[in-house]
């Protein structure tokens, strides 16, 4: 692997600091997108900086109303955990489906976050959960929605000295249920082909709100807002038959209009265009089952 | 031989535990990589990233000025002509100055340093001048009169050509109640070893070059490097280490020629260790194939003629394309018996990777597309595709298309009757209409048949050499034990012949000071050709003990017996392609497979797999089921997940996480059934099973999709999106 | 470029040395340790055949950086075999179940077995597939691995 510079830092100040100091450093801590990419020259970083451990980082807890989850939480303290799997269902799915027990307990939500892959699978999961995430910087914070957080591929919002905290989702509210879904290849260690999380609430039977986020279809996980408006104010009698049911050609039209896929090694955008509208309805499909059992 | 086979020992068809699985299972094993020698040097090499292009020059003098670095050497240092190749001798094993680099992963130039980091470093600071020349990228336009040629000192980038005439096809085709045709393609395939190539080599104190490495073929490697180097044979030792998995790969030159050099010039140590995706880039692949397969069959089901082409993609470099191209024209017609048969064969170069050996050798691609042909007839001609399989199998007394007359050991029929019957019990069948949620559930059946030893007139032939006492014995034998268990082998049918307990037969490592050649491990030939030598040896050896009574002196320990073993021989196909005995033997197999199909998406999930293989006699049981579960899922991995694709002969990606081989939760179950018809020249009856395993697979699978949601997928791999856009939803 | 003091105990025994900040655990294991068992497949994490376990978990070591391991405590394949080469359960079962083939997996995958037993002592073979589901296995096709490590699993949990 190609040399680089590594600085293991003791706690968040220090971190603050060495970001304010070299603002083009790299962070790393589970590295396990990390060394693949400096393995493969597509990362050249100067100065690589470690978190790995810091504390503070870490943890899932309720605060104010949010589920606050520390940027350092592995996929699988993310899947496992009882407070992830209550009131953000389709997270801890989403961490269940990534890669493998092995990379699953070291892989971070922040450092998944960061590298801004569109085919990312707990970002479409955070997504459609309403997340803001929590960036810092050295005598500075702010908090922002995920959605103008990624960019681009590879591309995030944070600015030079700028790290990501922690990430909030909205506690689960009566009658709300959320969902994930993902295509691979295969069924470990797969990049997605496509995925796709829906988080939705009900109030008498009728759809009150509904976010439907999809990824490897788009250059960022991206929210399906013609799908969505197409289902807010439906009842769950309308979706299941009728013109306007999820499994219509109506709405299945409506999510490929969303998404804008390309073609790359792991499958053509045609391709991916045609199958997101049944991962779609599948993904809402399960939110409903989940919701009504709230509600 | 005699006929019976004398139930020499219960360690016969038994599961003895592998005599190299503790030191696998401790991590003691050591392969190339493993191993460190004092004062030793890391070599590494510079590879084209063009798929074409002529080398203008190469600058080394800052690479050779890096710190750490000790020597570095293109082309220009070998000695003339310095070319390898298992054909014929047409690669270089670093590039020239007005020479070429053929595809992208050709190698250039060579380091060696100090660290791996410094011969990293190294490659980066070489400078090459490469002038870009037009990619050949598809087989029909490099047949064209005015394509670039990939090697310019040939006229032509067809490299081969083969003609098979059998009976009166046109005749044939008239005799026909029902005539299909179709075309069917497979894709360029990684064998995806866990262990990338490796090898150490240094000077001795007699000057000899001493190899370790992880090969296929020990007497192969040192003939190609002493050819390669200029050096006479008996300059190189080769001890060959523990290996990480072959199929074929570990047959042609990898590191050992460079490494070799890279010793003999520094007078070091130098250890060469592949990088994953130097391994994807750098070593060959399995051909692909494009066919055309035109079918005629009686309304009861019966074959009348097939008129076949077949078009194989050599790449770059020869390697053993010519024999790979003879082996896929002698099994063309698959498992079954077709009157008429026309063939028509071509192999061309293109700038896409060498391709090479690859577990089945030219015998998948054809057996795919003649499995498909069967069920497809079947489909049409309303026959059980069991039933249809039962009326045209190979039997004894068969004669096949290149008119040789079977005369035994042809387990086509029981294992046909084997897999099916198992199948039966399970409840797979097809025609079930089976659903669950949006998947469709479908269950499809293939045969395969693949001949066994090198054939076509090559003297396959292995040495062994015993030495016993009364008490215990070794076994001097030159095999690869590439992972399938071979060692073992040699040690049960040695205890068994001297009466010993097993754990008193060792097996000597596999060093050519010591050992003599057995060739290499390919062609599913060792258990025959090697087996009947340690067989034949270790009987004299019993023989000699016995002969010496009951308290022997300690000067006439060890006995030794050495047999060179010749298998029975076998004829090349003339200019019709006829031969009346290609191969002293074939294997047959018959996979049931049951799987799964989402409507929406194409995606398939293999449910459960019923594998039947007829091997002759299984020495030991374990080892051969081994053979059967894994053949069946690299087989698996081929029909509907791998590629490692090209665009203008740049692949796309050469990681393990973009060539995507099934993982334990792809993996269905496997039930294997193992089949023994014996085969009368065959040590204990015993024949080969290695690569029969991944033959009836695709074909199979093909059969299940087209249960499950009605369409035919005449192409590899059976991705989703073949699968969505023949149901007409994309 | 940046080098690092670390101490970690690995198979039991402690240990101390500096390395490169670019330096892998894996790199250390093998070449500043001659840990050898400790297989390169890949070094990207696609294959598994490095798999040691970390502070209780297994991990891909090529994708641990060995400065992230000072103060940690490292199970190698080396380690997992008893003072005068006693095996331990898992190895034994993949010797008799035939879940040895090349071996060029197989300590990983023993690795894998070892951690997976280590907190759930009766998996099923789905929870065992899944638990193996990121090492590579090119020779034997998963079923014989799978077998093994149920067989060491009932074994463990009821070694009369």
């Amino acid at each position: 692997m190609p040399e680089f510079d590594l600085l293991i830092v003791k706690d968040l100040r220090h971190l603050l600091e060495s970001l304010a100091l070299r603002p083009d450093s790299r962070i790393v801590a589970g590295a396990t997108d990390f060394v693949p990419l400096v393995g493969a020259g597509k990362l050249k970083p100067s100065q690589a900086v470690d978190i790995s451990r810091l504390e503070e980082l870490r943890g899932i807890d309720n605060k104010d109303g949010w589920l606050r989850i520390g940027a350092l939480t592995t996929h699988e303290e993310a899947a496992v955990s009882p407070l992830v799997r209550r009131s953000a269902t389709a997270l801890a799915e989403a961490c269940l489906s990534v890669a493998d027990p092995h990379i699953r307990g070291r892989a971070t939500l922040g450092g998944n976050l960061c590298t801004s892959s569109p085919a990312a699978d707990s970002v479409p999961a955070m997504l459609a959960l309403g997340a803001e995430l929590r960036l810092l910087s050295l005598g500075a914070e702010r908090r922002i929605p995920l959605a103008s957080f990624l960019l681009g591929p590879g591309k995030t919002a944070l600015c030079p000295g700028e790290m990501l905290a922690e990430i909030y989702l909205p506690l689960s509210q009566s009658g709300s249920g959320s969902a994930f879904i993902k295509l691979g290849r295969r069924r470990a260690m797969a990049i997605s082909v496509a995925n796709a999380a829906a988080w939705l609430c009900l109030e008498k039977g009728t759809i009150a709100d509904v976010r439907l986020a999809a990824g490897s279809v788009g250059p960022t996980v991206l929210r399906c807002a013609k799908a969505e408006s197409a289902l807010r104010g439906r009842t769950l009698a309308e979706l299941r038959s009728g013109a306007r049911a999820l499994g219509g050609e109506e709405w299945l039209g409506i999510v490929r209009e969303d998404v804008s896929p390309i073609d790359d090694v792991r499958a053509s955008g045609a391709y991916r265009k045609q199958v997101m509208a049944p991962l779609a309805q599948r993904v809402v499909e399960k939110a409903i089952e989940r919701a009504e059992r709230e509600e | 031989m005699s006929n019976d086979f004398p139930e020499v020992s219960d360690l016969i068809g038994g599961r003895a535990i592998r005599i190299d699985a503790r030191e696998k299972v401790t991590g003691q094993a050591q392969y190339p990589a493993d191993l460190f020698m004092p004062g030793m040097l890391y070599g590494r090499v510079l590879r084209s990233p063009h798929p074409h292009a002529r080398i203008r020059s190469i600058d080394l003098s800052e690479a050779r000025a890096l710190p750490g670095v000790v020597a570095a050497f293109c082309g220009d240092d070998l000695p003339e002509p310095g070319l390898y190749g298992l054909n014929f001798a047409d690669q270089s094993p670093l590039a020239r100055t007005g020479g070429k680099v053929r595809f992208v992963g050709d190698a250039v130039a060579a380091v060696a340093a100090e660290t791996p980091q410094a011969a990293e470093a190294a490659l980066d600071l070489i400078r090459v001048d490469y002038e870009l020349l037009p990619v050949v990228s598809d087989m029909r336009a490099a047949q064209l009169p005015d394509a670039p040629l990939v090697h310019e000192n040939r006229p032509r980038n067809l490299l081969h050509e083969v003609r098979l005439l059998h009976g009166d096809p046109d005749a044939g085709f008239a005799a026909a109640d029902l005539i299909i045709e179709g075309s069917y393609a497979t894709p360029l395939v990684d064998h995806a070893v866990l262990q990338p190539e490796a090898g150490l080599a240094y000077i001795g104190d007699d000057g000899r070059v001493n190899l370790w490495v992880a090969t296929q073929w020990s007497d192969e490697d040192r003939r190609q490097i002493a050819e390669a180097l200029s050096i006479p044979k008996e300059r190189v030792r080769e001890v060959v280490t523990a290996i990480g998995g072959a199929f074929g790969r570990r047959e042609d030159i990898s590191v050992q020629i460079v490494v070799c050099f890279l010793a003999l010039k520094t007078g070091r140590p130098v250890k060469l260790v592949y990088s994953r995706t130097e391994s994807m880039l750098a070593s060959t692949k399995r051909h692909p194939f494009e066919m055309r397969y035109r079918t005629g069959a009686t309304r009861d089901g019966k074959l009348t003629a097939m008129e076949i082409e077949l078009l194989a993609n050599v790449g770059a470099y020869a390697s053993t394309s010519l024999v790979v191209l003879n082996t896929a024209v002698t099994l063309a017609t698959g498992a079954y018996e077709v009157p008429n048969v026309r063939v028509e064969a071509k192999a061309v170069h293109t700038n896409a990777p060498v391709t090479g050996a690859f577990r089945g050798f030219g015998s998948n691609q054809p057996n795919y597309a003649v499995e498909m042909v069967m069920s497809k007839l079947a489909d049409a001609l309303g026959i059980d595709p069991v039933e249809l399989r039962r009326r045209n199998i190979l039997r004894t007394g068969s004669e096949m298309h290149t008119g040789e007359v079977l005369k035994g050991g042809v387990g086509a029929l029981q294992s046909l009757e084997a897999a099916a019957a198992r199948a039966a019990e399970l409840g797979l069948r097809p025609g079930q209409h089976k659903t669950s949620g949006r998947k469709r559930i479908g269950v499809g059946l293939a045969c395969g048949c693949k001949n066994i030893g090198y054939s076509l007139g090559w003297d396959d032939h292995a040495g062994a050499l015993v030495e016993a006492w009364p008490d215990r014995a070794v076994v001097k034998i030159g095999v690869c034990d590439v992972g399938q268990g071979s060692n073992t082998v040699w040690a049960q049918i040695a205890a068994s012949a001297l009466n010993l307990p097993l754990s008193s037969v060792s097996v000597a490592r596999n060093d050519s000071d010591v050992v003599p050649d057995a060739g290499s491990s390919s062609a599913s030939r060792q258990t025959f050709v090697s087996g009947n030598a340690v067989l034949q040896a270790s009987l004299e050896a019993a023989e000699k003990l016995g002969s010496l009574g009951p308290n022997p002196p300690e000067s006439a320990l060890p006995v030794i017996a050495q047999v060179t073993y010749h298998a029975p021989k076998t004829f090349p196909l003339d200019t019709k392609g006829q031969s009346e005995r290609p191969s002293f033997g074939y294997g047959f197999g018959c996979q049931v497979v049951e799987l799964e199909v989402d409507q929406d998406t194409g995606d398939v999930r293999v449910l459960r797999v019923v594998a039947a293989h007829d091997v002759g006699r299984a020495i030991n049981m374990t080892n051969v089921e081994g053979q059967i579960e894994g053949g069946y899922l690299m087989s698996q991995g081929y029909s509907l997940t791998e590629e490692y694709s090209l665009k203008d002969g740049r692949p796309k990606a050469a990681t393990l996480a973009a060539y995507v081989v099934p993982t334990a939760l792809d993996a269905p179950e496997i039930i294997p059934v193992v089949v023994e018809e014996p085969d009368l020249s065959g040590p204990l009856g015993a024949k080969g099973v290695g690569e029969m395993t991944m033959l009836p697979t695709p074909g199979a699978i093909g059969a299940a999709i087209h249960d499950a949601v009605g369409v035919w997928i005449d192409e590899l791999p059976m991705s989703p999106e073949r699968i969505l856009r023949a149901m007409k939803k994309l | 470029m940046s080098s690092h003091d670390i101490s970690l105990t690995v198979n039991g025994q402690a240990r101390a040395a500096t390395v490169a900040g670019s330096m892998t655990l894996l790199q250390f294991l093998r070449e500043s340790l001659r840990l050898t068992g400790v297989k390169d497949g890949c070094a990207e994490g696609d294959c598994g055949a490095c798999t040691v376990i970390l502070n209780g978990r297994a991990v891909k070591s090529c994708l641990v950086l060995a400065a992230q391991a000072d103060g940690a405590d490292v199970l190698t394949i080396e380690g997992l075999t008893g003072p005068e080469g006693a095996l331990h359960p898992i190895q034994q079962a993949f010797m008799e179940m035939g879940a040895v083939q090349c071996g060029y997996c197989t300590p990983g995958m023993v690795m894998t077995a070892k951690a997976l037993l280590d907190v759930n002592p009766t998996p099923t073979r789905e929870e065992i597939r899944v638990a193996i589901s990121g090492n590579l296995c090119r020779c034997t096709g998963y079923s014989k691995i799978v077998s093994a490590i149920e067989l060491a699993a009932r074994r463990l949990s009821d070694p009369a």
